[in-house]
């Protein structure tokens, strides 16, 4: 039974897969190919290109996708504990909030260590 | 009953408090950096204790929790006892090296760590099971990369964290494929079911789900062939984060294999119980040939414990209540062999290799060291009186007695390899004792008094546990 | 003495000196040495008031001890001693004694060395009365870790090799006879409780198959430890580079454990095995006595010389036990002795011959007996005692196991003959040329002080009486002895 669900979804996985090949495959067979300098350059908001494309990022772009993942992720989760929040009382409420306190406890340290500050 | 489930996870939660605790502590008031250890001592003690408490109270507190997902049971109180105590040892001999510098980092993703051990030898689902031992693997991996000498040890920080990222989502697929084959993810009435139930194809893919399951839970434990990152990681990590990451870890999921696998899994399972023989019998023959040839002694222990890895899957796939009591003390012996094994070569020195030829002559340079050391090597290479020769027998006798006796002759044989390597080092550090006229040797800096009482707690846990204890361990269990 | 527990009494006894001696300040080497000597004679003591009070004739086992202990793997405490180990233990607390007195002049790392002593002691007796497969393979592996030791740290130039090669080759032999003792509990009677299993056994409730299987797993064990050629490879090398008082025990006692592994467990528990086994085993000993013998003609070292001579004594060892007659295994017994009295014996003059001489080369010494007149006349009279010279001991033992063999095997047993030529040939060849020849100008020469100090003759005179003693009147350790002898030789129906 279960199986039987997984093996929809590895069917689908395949279908999905395939259309996508197929399109490429479409694209690369039908489309006219007229390359020039210009077009091959580097796309730069139809500037001249300034520098090379491998420009190092800074660290902090990482510690900041991580933080702001962490409070997306607290998001999704509250979206289905406030549904079932009146069946399941005070304690679902407790759970929460040892939750948050936890999230907020690494916030803390994050600010503190200086994450949040970019410079 | 929520009173009875705070009294029962009330050494957790003091290891959470606790950790939360020295986070804050840490980010807001640096000048408490330097009490952070006295702060985990105490935590692992105060949780120790309550955990000796809870265990006295079996009757009232013992039983399954939070909707059957997690046990408390003689084996939870086993994990968190050995845990703590190893815990409690490993504080002490990080005692002077994480005094200021990361010290917040350090002992609080140490806390977090043991609690994913607990979760994971708690834990009655796969769930549970994977999402403990992610607690336990994400801060080992930051441990690994905390380290004086930086470069060398977050190049094997980051190896650790890649490929045990890539483990833990080939375990994650052969969850997936379990769940799908069998409907359940609780293990807490055996995950494998007795397979006359089965169909043949739904047994195929539990099977092979299986194997992705090992291949998972196989890199954790540093079995043939998942080994391979063991020696470079342990090579590259501070001294005291291997000693910790290469025995307590390795003991938590080793309970989880023996809870996963229940009674039906010897008897009803050929493919998968042969899969497990083959990784048994090369992990202790590979380990412990390869152990021979290492001139670096952490090196030398790494595949040390790739060998007793093998040992300690003789009595999983032996299966049965004796082989249960053998695995367990012979993870106590493990751990506290082990432990005191890298502590000694702590004290040695933290910031090089240590190779076997440094161990020439210590016993008349230092001869209570090397007395630890020999202590901890005969244990290991299972010597009577000491405490692995009885763990070793254990585990070998529960194999003959399920009808595995070429198994357990495998155990044997390589055991005498794995002497060659212990010896080795115990013959250098004797082998000139009476021979005054040699030139002295590296000297050895003062070994910090916190690192001598872990060496002689170690020291003691062995020997205790060899001479006085077996009448006591074996027979409660 | 009734009451007591003699035998936990007999085995704590030098353990609890043992951790005493490392309780000694340290620095006092003399007051170590002191507690050495009484430790190990009121072990020697203790064992002399228990073969007194052990009453000769009645077979079976007597001071026995038995309680329940481990359970869960079915291990029990279970002690005993009969007509088989008593002499066993007797040898062990006699040589450790006189080892602890020659040590007198010890100087380095003395309060390790009576440690070690001491440790040995306890696994030496404890093998020989432990009746529980599981304390009989604690206590045998015992033994390795201060012998280890005892090679490696007072060794001579190959020390390292020589301990870690002793240590791993009877290692391999103990582990394969660990899994025998295991399958003696999986397939017997749930229980490593010897006497059990050797009810068992003798119930006949062993298969054939089993017993094979299980035999030959015991077997390696033994022989290594015997050691029965071709097992024989770790001996010379651990004997050359050992200490002295090493070397008295290493073949003194150790490798009688494997003589009496056979006995005590092989022939009782599994005894259509051992009859199966029984010519093959008889002619490993006969092959022993010739090649040992042969190999030791050739030495030009001393001490490698008798090494090889423990291989072909033990080999009659071997050949009496294979045999399963009364005479073989009283034989056997006795030349168990003999051995440990007269090899001890000539272990204790090749480590002063080499404190004298600097060198154990047979060539480079000569005229002992002209500079140290009682050195070589001692000497002399080892060497017939170890060839069998008749009314002197060794001859009994070989005597007996020889007729022991031949009942059994008829001309096969006969052949040993040959090795009993070359050992005279040897012994001969070494007293005439080290002993008895005018010394040379290049030969070695004695450092002074010569003369043997007291606490080396010492050590000699027990020796000497009980190689003379035996030698003449037999008839007390026989028995002794066989009473336990025929109910075994009965087991196998000869």
């Amino acid at each position: 039974m279960h199986l039987d669900s997984l093996l929809a979804i590895g069917l689908a996985g395949c279908v999905g897969v395939a259309f996508v090949l197929v399109v490429y495959a479409l694209v690369a067979i039908l489309a006219p190919k007229r390359p020039n300098a210009l077009k091959n350059a580097t796309y730069e908001c139809g500037h001249e290109p300034i520098g090379g494309p491998w420009v190092p990022y800074r660290i902090q772009y990482y510690a900041f996708a991580i933080i702001f993942l962490i409070f997306d992720i607290e998001t999704a989760f509250l979206y289905p504990w406030a549904i079932v929040y009146r069946k399941l009382g005070a304690f679902a409420l407790a759970e929460m909030a040892v939750f948050i306190v936890v999230l907020v406890i690494g916030l803390v340290y994050a600010w503190k260590k200086g994450a949040l500050k970019w410079a | 009953m929520y009173l009875n489930a705070w009294l029962a996870w009330s050494p957790e939660i003091v290891l959470t408090l606790a950790w939360a605790g020295m986070l804050v502590c840490g980010a807001l008031w640096p000048r408490t950096h330097p009490y952070m250890r006295h702060a985990t001592l105490a935590a692992l003690l105060i949780a120790l204790g309550l955990a000796g408490l809870v265990a006295a109270n079996a009757h009232s507190l013992y039983g399954l929790y939070f909707s059957e997902a997690a046990k408390l049971d003689s084996v939870t109180t086993f994990g968190r006892l050995l845990f703590g105590s190893a815990g409690v040892l490993v504080v002490l001999a990080s005692w002077d090296v994480h005094g200021e510098e990361n010290a917040v980092e350090f002992f609080g993703l140490f806390v977090l760590s043991l609690l994913g051990e607990v979760v994971i030898v708690s834990g009655q689902n796969l769930l549970m099971l994977f999402l403990g031992i992610e607690l336990l693997a994400l801060p080992t991996y930051a441990l690994i990369a905390i380290h004086k000498t930086r470069a060398r040890a977050i190049a094997a920080g980051l190896k650790y964290f890649l490929l045990g990222m890539f483990a833990s989502v080939v375990m994650l697929y052969g969850m997936a494929l379990l769940y799908g084959s069998l409907g359940t993810i609780s293990y807490v009435h055996a995950l494998f079911p007795d397979p006359s139930h089965l169909s043949a194809a739904r047994l195929g893919v539990l099977q092979f789900a299986f194997f992705f399951l090992i291949l998972g839970l196989g890199f954790k434990v540093t079995a043939f062939p998942f080994h391979f990152w063991s020696p470079d990681v342990y090579a590259g990590g501070s001294t005291q984060v291997v000693a910790y990451i290469s025995t307590v870890p390795k003991v938590a999921i080793m309970l989880a294999i023996f809870r996963i696998l229940g009674p039906a899994f010897s008897t009803g399972y050929p493919i998968a119980k042969w899969f497990l023989i083959a990784i048994a019998v090369l992990s202790m023959v590979y380990g412990n040939i390869v152990a021979l040839m290492q001139d670096d002694v952490r090196r030398m222990l790494a595949y040390s414990g790739v060998a007793n890895t093998g040992y300690m899957l003789i009595a999983i796939i032996a299966g049965g209540a004796d082989s249960q009591a053998a695995l367990l003390f012979f993870l106590v012996v493990y751990t506290f062999g082990n432990l005191g094994a890298f502590f000694v070569v702590l004290g040695m020195g933290e910031d090089r290799h240590i190779t076997i030829g440094d161990f020439d002559g210590l016993a008349r340079r230092y001869p209570v060291l090397a007395l630890a050391m020999g202590c901890f090597l005969f244990s290991l290479a299972g010597t009577p009186p000491l405490a692995g020769f009885f763990g070793k027998f254990a585990l070998f006798k529960s194999a003959v007695a399920h009808g595995l006796p070429l198994l357990a002759l495998v155990g044997l044989v390589t055991t005498v390899i794995s002497v060659g390597y212990y010896l080795k080092i115990a013959s250098n550090m004797y082998g000139d004792l009476v021979q005054r006229d040699l030139p002295e040797g590296r000297a050895i800096e003062r070994i910090p008094v916190p690192l001598r009482i872990a060496l002689v707690l170690a020291v003691t846990a062995t020997l205790v546990t060899g001479v006085l204890g077996i009448p006591l361990f074996l027979g409660a269990l | 003495m009734t009451g007591l527990p003699a035998l936990t009494i007999l085995v704590a006894m030098p353990l609890l000196f043992g951790v005493a001696t490392l309780l000694l300040p340290s620095g006092n080497d003399r007051a170590v040495k002191v507690l050495g000597i009484v430790g190990t004679s009121a072990v020697f003591v203790w064992t002399v008031l228990i073969m007194g009070a052990f009453s000769t004739g009645a077979p079976g086992m007597q001071f026995v001890e038995v309680r329940e202990w481990v359970p869960v793997i079915g291990m029990t405490y279970h002690l005993g001693i009969d007509g088989l180990s008593l002499p066993l233990v007797f040898l062990a607390s006699l040589l450790t004694l006189l080892c602890a007195i020659y040590s007198w002049r010890l100087k380095e790392q003395v309060k390790t060395f009576f440690f070690l002593l001491f440790l040995l002691q306890v696994g030496m007796i404890g093998v020989f009365i432990a009746l529980d497969g599981i304390m009989f393979y604690v206590f045998w592996e015992i033994v390795l870790v201060p012998m280890f030791f005892m090679i490696g740290i007072w060794g001579g130039e190959r020390r390292r090799y020589a301990s870690v090669k002793f240590f791993i080759y009877t290692l391999i032999g103990s582990v394969v006879m660990l899994l025998g003792l295991m399958l003696l509990y999986m397939w017997g009677p749930k229980t490593f409780d010897l006497v059990e299993i050797a009810k068992w056994g003798q119930a006949g409730k062993f298969g054939m198959q089993q017993q094979l299987w299980i035999y030959g797993c015991l077997f390696l064990g033994f022989a290594v430890k015997v050691p029965i050629f071709p097992f024989h490879t770790w001996l010379p090398d651990a004997h050359v580079e050992a200490p002295t008082v090493g070397s008295v025990l290493l073949a003194g006692v150790l490798l009688k454990m494997g003589g009496y592994g056979f006995l005590r467990i092989s022939l009782p528990a599994l005894p259509y095995a051992f009859k199966y086994f029984s010519f093959s085993l008889g002619l490993l000993g006969v092959i022993g006595i010739v090649y040992g013998a042969a190999v030791a003609l050739t030495q030009k070292d001393l001490k490698k010389m008798v090494a090889y001579s423990s291989v072909s004594h033990m080999g009659f060892v071997v050949l009496g036990i294979a045999s399963a007659t009364v005479a073989g295994i009283d034989g056997a017994v006795m030349q168990m002795f003999n051995h440990g009295i007269i090899t001890g014996m000539l272990f204790f003059l090749v480590g002063m011959i080499y404190e004298r001489y600097h060198t154990k080369e047979i060539a480079r010494l000569k005229g002992i007996v002209t500079t140290i007149p009682v050195l070589g006349v001692i000497v002399a009279f080892a060497s017939f005692a170890s060839l069998g010279l008749p009314a002197l001991s060794g001859f009994v033992g070989e005597f007996m196991t020889l007729f022991g063999g031949y009942q059994a095997f008829g001309w096969v047993a006969g052949i040993s003959v040959i090795g009993i030529v070359l050992t005279a040939a040897y012994f001969l060849r070494m007293l005439q040329q080290c002993v008895f020849s005018p010394p040379t100008e290049d030969s070695a020469i004695c450092e002074m002080p010569c003369e043997l100090r007291a606490t080396e003759f010492l050590p000699l005179v027990p020796l000497m009486s009980f190689a003379l003693f035996l030698g003449l009147y037999p008839q007390p350790f026989l028995a002794i002895i066989n009473p336990a002898a025929t109910a075994l030789a009965a087991i196998i129906g000869r």
